[in-house]
């Protein structure tokens, strides 16, 4: 038998098993129907405790949301903070609050059901499985997160940022890639944000540098947000400080340089001073004692009352004596 | 005995009776349309960016007083009604007027008040923040035939807070202010500031619980200026940005019963899923006050309300609606979905119930309870209503699975029992 024939042979023989496996139709899984999000965490445990852990996850019993909403006696709270799966819209349109389970804030219904009771995928070819997979172009797409993050114009700014920064979409920074069970890819379902200091980190580059005149030159640049720094929530605020080590040793207090916000909507003497992808903030400093060694650095407030000791620090910056 | 409660169980369906399975999809229309073209003479007009900084000036004058003052009042008495309001409204609702413009604004709406200014100024007490000029704003709400600036007036004399700007001439003017109350047998306004006081309270309680003033119905209701800006206050819900929808919510459940319901009722058929939505989110929010209003002009609203359930992207709104509203015989409507409906619908609907049903309906949802696994808030909604008709002996404890806040909301609509239209 020559090699070419043991190669001829082979193929055939992989040509049927392809064959059975092509007329063979794959059993098919027994539907649940779906009327609740906790169906969906038992059977993806994975995901679930991805989510479990997220601020979507949170949506509804966020002490903050709760303090602000009067314990959602403010019924247009609940809107986005527990609403009816969004792919019930139109894109662009506005999502509605929901009644049941509302404890469950943001959940997997929200974003994955359809309205004829399957979920959504992105996968072109889903698998077959209990819960109905369906492709559908909507979910991975950014018009998904802009249902509920375009109050205040996250997508909008997204959608000018520069094209390095602005990638495919907000999955790209907000939803990494995960192995799953399967064997298939996913995108992990925490969605960091302004609570996580490793995002805060990414966001934005600070640096200060000796000037003539016994300045110190100050910079912030937005080079990993894929829009403004903060975004979205109003009440996020970003501070510069700085502060001096005087001659005898002991540092001065923390001096305010710049606010990074959008201020609240009464706030009318206010401007919007967020700091949009890939601009960098420019401002010096002059220490009392000429030559003195001089430290900045970045906090984050979740709202702008939070005092200093609660805020993240994000970055610190020091430029030697003299230097 | 036996004989009559088995009746009445079988006047409200017995469970395994075959109900027709998807019911018709309402006559949804292009209401909100219709009605502002058909009102457009009738709203107020649109002042020209000159016409509102005149007025603007003229206000400003007024304040300077003397000869100017005079000439002012005399150019501003001379100029039409709608016009000038409109103006004058616009003035109010820009942003960053100063306060004693906007003092003079609201003065000079309170002694030609025009039914339909009636909304917008409605919305100013959402936004005013100043005491004197709340006074003035109370003042004209109060000759529209609204209370809805009572609360302001209750706040202002209540208030301590000697810090804001003319607290103390604010305070006075509030207690002149009451003299204008509706009056009532027996009642001397300004003889003494206790009984004056008194009649402050309850006029505030009528207007809470039937969204009108005791005594003769106001002209503002029967007014086409007033029914064509409640139109356009109705519009602003279809808005994208949230603003326009809170603040038409926000006027909308604060209106005359007389005035709001007969437009909402039939907003309610509005093809345009967002108005539909949230009109039938203000007739919650008034809830009783929609039974009681309804059973004094003789309007079946159930009847109106029921069609609605035929269009699934509003049912849950709907079902939440006919509960608030608190007649009883909402509840077969109800029942139904309890039993056939998805979780969102049959918790809406346990919800409902809480808020409706009298005790045969009451056994009734409990026995179709029985039958499905409902979430956790409709079965404490289910355990309340079954302690409150006497079903259960014992106070229900409220399960532990469910959100404190859901469970608090719930005791407050069983609370609210009390207010059904015919519970009295
Ligand atoms: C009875 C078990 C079960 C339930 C309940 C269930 N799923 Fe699934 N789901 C599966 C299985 C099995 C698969 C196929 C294997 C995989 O991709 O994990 C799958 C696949 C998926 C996929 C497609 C993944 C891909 O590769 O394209 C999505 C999305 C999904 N599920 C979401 C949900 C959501 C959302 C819910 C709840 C509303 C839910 N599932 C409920 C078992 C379940
Ligand atoms: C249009 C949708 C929408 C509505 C309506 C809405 N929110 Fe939110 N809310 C969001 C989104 C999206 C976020 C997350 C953005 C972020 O964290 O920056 C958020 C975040 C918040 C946060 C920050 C949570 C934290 O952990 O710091 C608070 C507080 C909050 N919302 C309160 C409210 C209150 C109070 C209302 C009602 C007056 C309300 N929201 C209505 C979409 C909405
Ligand atoms: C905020 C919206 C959102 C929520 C909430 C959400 N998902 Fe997803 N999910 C997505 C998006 C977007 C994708 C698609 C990512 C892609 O393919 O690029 C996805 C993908 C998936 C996938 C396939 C990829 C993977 O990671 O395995 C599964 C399975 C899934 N989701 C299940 C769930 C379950 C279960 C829940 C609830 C615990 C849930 N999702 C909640 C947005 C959401
Ligand atoms: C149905 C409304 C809704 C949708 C859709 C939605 N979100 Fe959110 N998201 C929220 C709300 C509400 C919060 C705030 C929860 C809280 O903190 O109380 C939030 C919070 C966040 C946060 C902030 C986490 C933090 O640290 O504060 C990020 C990041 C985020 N979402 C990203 C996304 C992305 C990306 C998408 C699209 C795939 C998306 N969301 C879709 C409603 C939504
Ligand atoms: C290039 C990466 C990148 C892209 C693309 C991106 N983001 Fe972000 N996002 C970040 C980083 C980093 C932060 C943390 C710093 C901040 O809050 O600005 C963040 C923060 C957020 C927050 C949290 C704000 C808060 O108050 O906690 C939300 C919400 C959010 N992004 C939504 C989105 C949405 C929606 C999109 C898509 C339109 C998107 N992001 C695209 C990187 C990105």
């Amino acid at each position: 038998m020559n090699a070419a024939r043991v190669l001829a042979l082979l193929l055939s023989a992989a040509g049927v098993v392809v064959l059975v496996l092509v007329l063979k139709p794959p059993p098919e899984p027994e539907f649940v129907e779906l009327q609740s999000s906790s169906q969906c965490l038992e059977c993806h445990p994975n995901v679930a405790a991805e989510w479990r852990d997220s601020w979507h996850a949170r949506a509804y019993v966020d002490p903050e949301v709760r303090r602000l909403s009067n314990d959602f006696a403010n019924e247009e709270c609940i809107a986005c903070h527990a609403p009816r799966p969004v792919l019930h819209f139109q894109a662009g349109e506005r999502v509605l609050a929901r009644f049941a389970e509302r404890d469950l804030g943001v959940d997997c219904l929200t974003c994955h059901q359809l309205p004829d009771g399957s979920v959504a995928t992105s996968s072109p070819d889903p698998p077959a499985a209990p819960c109905r997979p369906r492709h559908s172009p909507r979910l991975a797409d950014v018009s998904l997160c802009a249902s509920c993050h375009d109050q205040h114009g996250t997508v909008r700014q997204w959608a000018a940022a520069p094209p390095e920064l602005k990638g495919e979409g907000c999955l790209d920074c907000h939803a990494e890639p995960v192995p799953r069970p399967a064997g298939r890819m996913g995108r992990a379902h925490h969605f960091p944000g302004g609570h996580d200091p490793d995002m805060l980190r990414r966001a934005v580059e600070l640096r200060a540098e000796s000037e003539a005149g016994g300045r110190v030159r100050v910079e912030l640049e937005n080079v990993g947000a894929g829009h403004n720094f903060p975004t979205d929530e109003r009440s996020r605020a970003a501070d510069l400080q700085w502060r001096e080590r005087g001659s005898d040793g002991t540092w001065s207090a923390w001096r305010h340089l710049h606010r990074f916000r959008d201020p609240y909507r009464d706030e009318t003497d206010l401007t919007n001073t967020q700091l949009p992808a890939g601009e960098t903030w420019r401002g010096t400093v002059t220490p009392e004692e000429a030559g003195a060694e001089v430290e900045v650095r970045l906090l984050y407030r979740t709202n702008p009352f939070q005092p200093d000791e609660e805020a993240t620090e994000v970055h610190r910056v020091s430029v030697a004596p003299g230097g | 005995m036996a004989l009559l409660l088995l009746l009445a169980l079988a006047g409200c369906g017995a469970p395994d009776e075959p109900e027709p399975d998807a019911p018709p999809a309402p006559p949804l229309r292009d209401v909100v349309a219709a009605r502002l073209a058909e009102t457009a003479a009738d709203a107020l007009p649109e002042p020209s960016a000159e016409e509102v900084a005149e007025v603007r000036d003229l206000l400003e004058l007024l304040g300077v007083g003397g000869r100017a003052g005079q000439m002012a009042r005399r150019e501003l008495a001379g100029r039409d009604d709608r016009r000038l309001a409109a103006a004058t409204l616009a003035v109010l609702e820009e942003h960053g007027t100063p306060v004693e413009l906007r003092r003079a604004a609201h003065a000079l709406l309170a002694t030609r008040p025009l039914p339909a200014a009636l909304p917008r100024l409605t919305l100013r007490l959402k936004y005013e923040k100043d005491y004197p000029a709340n006074v003035d704003l109370a003042r004209a709400l109060l000759r529209l035939g609204s209370g809805a600036g009572l609360e302001a007036l209750r706040g202002i004399l209540l208030a301590a807070d000697d810090a804001a700007p003319d607290a103390a001439a604010a305070r006075a003017a509030a207690a002149r202010a009451l003299t204008e109350l509706p009056p009532r047998e027996g009642w001397e306004p300004g003889a003494d500031f206790a009984t004056d006081w008194q009649r402050l309270l309850e006029v505030r309680e009528h207007w809470l619980v039937e969204r009108e003033l005791p005594g003769a119905p106001t002209a503002s209701v029967e007014d086409a200026g007033a029914v064509a800006e409640t139109w356009r206050t109705v519009a602003r819900l279809a808005s994208g940005p949230l603003r326009p929808v809170d603040d038409a919510r926000f006027v909308l459940a604060r209106l005359p019963a007389d005035l709001a319901l007969p437009v909402l009722l039939e907003a309610v058929y509005e093809r345009n899923l967002y108005v539909r939505e949230h009109v039938l989110q203000v007739l919650s929010w008034l809830g009783p006050t929609v039974g009681r209003w309804a059973t004094r002009r003789g309007r079946d609203v159930v009847a109106e309300l029921v069609p609605l359930l035929g269009e699934p992207r509003s049912r849950a709104r709907a079902l939440e609606a006919l509960g608030a509203i608190g007649l009883p015989e909402a509840a077969p409507a109800l029942l139904r979905w309890l039993r056939d409906g998805g979780r969102d619908e049959a918790t809406a609907a346990a919800d409902a119930l809480l808020r409706c049903a009298d005790r045969t309906a009451a056994e009734e949802a409990l026995r179709r309870a029985a039958e499905r696994s409902l979430t956790p808030a409709a079965r404490w909604s289910l355990d309340l209503l079954a302690a409150d008709v006497g079903l259960t002996r014992a106070g229900p404890e409220p399960p532990t699975d469910l959100d404190p806040a859901e469970v608090r909301r719930r005791e407050e609509w069983r609370a609210e029992r009390a207010l059904r239209p015919r519970s009295d």
